[in-house]
């Protein structure tokens, strides 16, 4: 066992919680519009989260704590769905607003968006992720992740501001 | 925050749902998991463990590969650590002046094989000089992750405790057999969810037995054999299969189709292991050293003891008053250190030990297979179990910290400067200005940040700046930021933050910045 046993587990389990503790609610919101409703959400975020801490020794530093932490929360989630829904999911989830209700005219406009990139502006807004983070999250590169969120919000800009008229 | 992400992110962010986080819930499904893995595991055994017999009269499979030598050095770090040091009885360090000290083993380093390739997993076999031999796993190729660092090894089953087991196939046993079981709360029965293995000459094809109808059968590709999906029938034994298709050896498996055993008795209501002090040895101790706080004592057999001084002393009441978080129980560690190049590399193990006047942990036993620190040590230590955050009163010390070399006190005071730094850098305030500058916004001037952070700061006019002893330097030219901390001993720490990166530093070796 080396340094990373012995001098760090313990501060990446302080770090994890920290994390949680800062952003669970930016954690569970991104996971509803996987999940659907703000319940299972939170039992996806407490079960990836006590992932993490079991896991701890395998995160090397290397990369951003929250994007690690947020790639077990979407494995869980994946793994949720298989099992609640029944289907199969290919890894582009179909994201949507929880409560559509209480923003019809945004939750119809992130309904229009192609699903790949209705998930990138959840990681975005909900989840309040960098481009660098979703880009590892999404497997694409940060320019890509700009240019998704720049034509995703035109489109919503565009939408809501048909609502003011 | 941009402008143009402005309205749209207010839009979301005003569907936040209700505050409902609950970390104490987090640390119970630790360790509820841990429980279930348990009771797996032992089920697992029985399918592991089941003895294999022959059949017919043709015994092949002797398993004569001489594999393909792969050399140490051709490995990356994480492989050589999980293969090298974590198996290692005694690890220790290899040091070369003006080089950073390199882990090492003194019983020496293993041979590595690769023995089997069924095109998409490779099978290593590796043999250490101590006598233990196992086999290792993982994809073609190795897998590359650019969080964990590239690897090719993804699985490691050794002998163990049980030298007479065979890792690999012989005349009388001409396959492996690793076998995952399962089961889910719908369909509550044992379910074979995976059956890889190696295949000895002169098999061809391996085959799951069921009751009343034919073998599921997988062809043997590179002494490798592995079934994908299989259906979910109650299989009672793997078979390997020769050329002609004739059944020459069978391993059953048991308990496959069962009911899942219900547990009889509640769980105990205390999960958590916190034993007390190991038995203090009848010879003196090869180590002593004692601070205003505690006593350590440090035997040749590995066990280490600490004793504080006094029960109304500030760490023992400290201890007491925040154990309750952890179920009363605190980290015991040793650990070897060294130094070179400009870094550092340790060596260490603990356990969790009951909170009492005496604590203790045995080193040595920590590890099931090897990889913890033999004595003399350099430092050793109790955890405390609040939180960390910058500049409050805790400190960057553990609780308890003795040193017994010069070597372990600069370690002691380098890491309670790193961790000052790294707290800093993961503070919430400064985590709202790393977001913002994310976000466009342009890193607050030095003179600015001292008036957010308080007096502990001292603004920087370069990069390469020094802070006074005690102080916190800070410095930035509008998009990064430089932090940097003198330790006792006067070495210059840093660490630079690119928005939500961490650009160049040289505190990850002492703490964990983020």
């Amino acid at each position: 066992m080396r340094s990373t046993s012995w001098k760090q587990v313990d501060e990446r389990a302080q770090a994890i919680e920290t994390l949680y503790r800062e952003r669970y609610g930016r954690f569970r919101d991104g996971v509803a519009t996987i999940t659907c409703d703000h319940e299972s959400a939170r039992d996806v975020v407490q079960e990836a989260f006590a992932r993490a801490l079991r896991k701890r020794r395998t995160y090397r530093g290397e990369g951003s704590l929250e994007a690690w932490v947020w790639r077990i929360v979407l494995r869980t989630a994946r793994e949720h769905m298989k099992r609640t829904k029944g289907v199969a999911l290919n890894g582009s989830f179909e994201a949507a607003l929880v409560e559509p209700g209480r923003d019809p005219v945004l939750a119809e406009a992130v309904r229009a968006l192609p699903p790949k990139r209705r998930m990138i502006v959840f990681l975005r807004y909900f989840a309040d992720l960098s481009y660098a983070q979703i880009g590892e999250l999404c497997g694409v590169s940060e320019g890509t992740v700009g240019a998704a969120l720049t034509q995703a919000r035109r489109a919503l800009e565009e939408q809501l501001q048909e609502e003011k008229r | 925050m941009s402008q143009s992400e402005s309205p749209v992110r207010e839009r979301f962010e005003a569907l936040a749902g209700p505050p409902d986080g609950d970390w104490r819930d987090v640390t119970r499904r630790v360790k509820r998991r841990t429980r279930r893995i348990g009771a797996l595991v032992a089920v697992a055994l029985v399918a592991l463990v089941a003895t294999g017999f022959g059949i017919g009269g043709t015994v092949i499979g002797l398993f004569d590969v001489h594999g393909k030598r792969i050399p140490l050095s051709s490995l990356s770090d994480r492989d050589r650590e999980m293969l090298v040091t974590s198996m290692c009885p005694h690890p220790e360090f290899r040091s070369t002046p003006g080089r950073a000290p390199e882990p090492a083993c003194r019983e020496g380093e293993p041979s590595v094989e690769e023995i089997a390739d069924d095109g998409s997993q490779a099978h290593y076999r590796i043999r250490y000089p101590w006598g233990l031999t196992c086999v290792a796993s993982g994809p073609v190729g190795g897998r590359h992750d650019a969080t964990f660092g590239d690897s090719k090894i993804a699985t490691l089953g050794c002998n163990a405790g049980a030298p007479g087991h065979k890792l690999v196939p012989t005349p009388k046993r001409p396959i492996t057999v690793d076998a995952s079981l399962g089961s889910s709360a719908k369909n509550p029965r044992v379910r074979l969810l995976r059956v890889s293995g190696l295949a000895g000459r002169g098999v061809t094809s391996v085959g799951l037995v069921a009751k009343g109808g034919p073998p599921l059968k997988t062809p043997v590709r590179g002494n490798a054999y592995s079934f994908g999906s299989i259906p979910d029938r109650s299989w009672v034994a793997v078979a390997a299969y020769d050329r002609d298709g004739t059944e020459v050896y069978r391993d059953p498996l048991r308990g496959v189709g069962r009911p899942v055993p219900a547990l009889t008795s509640p769980p105990a209501k205390s999960s958590v292991w916190s034993p007390g002090p190991p038995k203090r040895p009848d010879e003196a101790p090869l180590q002593h050293a004692s601070t205003a706080d505690a006593v350590a004592d440090v035997y040749a057999n590995g066990v280490a003891l600490l004793r504080f001084t006094s029960p109304s002393s500030e760490a023992y009441r400290r201890l007491v008053r925040t154990s309750h978080k952890s179920s009363n129980t605190a980290g015991v560690d040793c650990l070897k250190a060294a130094f070179g190049g400009g870094r550092w590399e340790t060596i260490g193990g603990g356990a969790n030990a009951h909170v009492g006047r005496t604590m203790g942990a045995h080193i040595a036993n920590v590890g099931a297979m090897g990889g913890m620190p033999s004595p003399p040590f350099d430092v050793c230590q109790i955890s405390g179990t609040y939180g960390r955050y910058w500049n409050d009163e805790e400190g960057t010390h553990e609780l308890v910290e003795v040193p017994f070399t010069a070597i372990g006190r600069r370690l002691l005071d380098e890491r309670a400067t790193a961790r000052d730094l790294a707290y800093l850098v993961r503070s919430k305030k400064m985590h709202e200005l790393r977001l913002a500058i994310h976000r466009g916004e342009p890193a607050p001037p030095a003179s600015e940040l001292a008036r957010i952070f308080g007096s502990r700061i001292v603004p920087l006019t370069s990069r390469e700046g020094t802070a006074p002893n005690g102080k916190v330097g800070v410095w930035s030219d509008g998009k990064l930021i430089v932090a940097t901390e003198q330790t006792p001993a006067g070495r210059r720490l840093y660490v630079t933050i690119d928005a939500l990166r961490i650009g160049p530093n040289d505190i990850r070796d002492l703490s964990f910045v983020y």
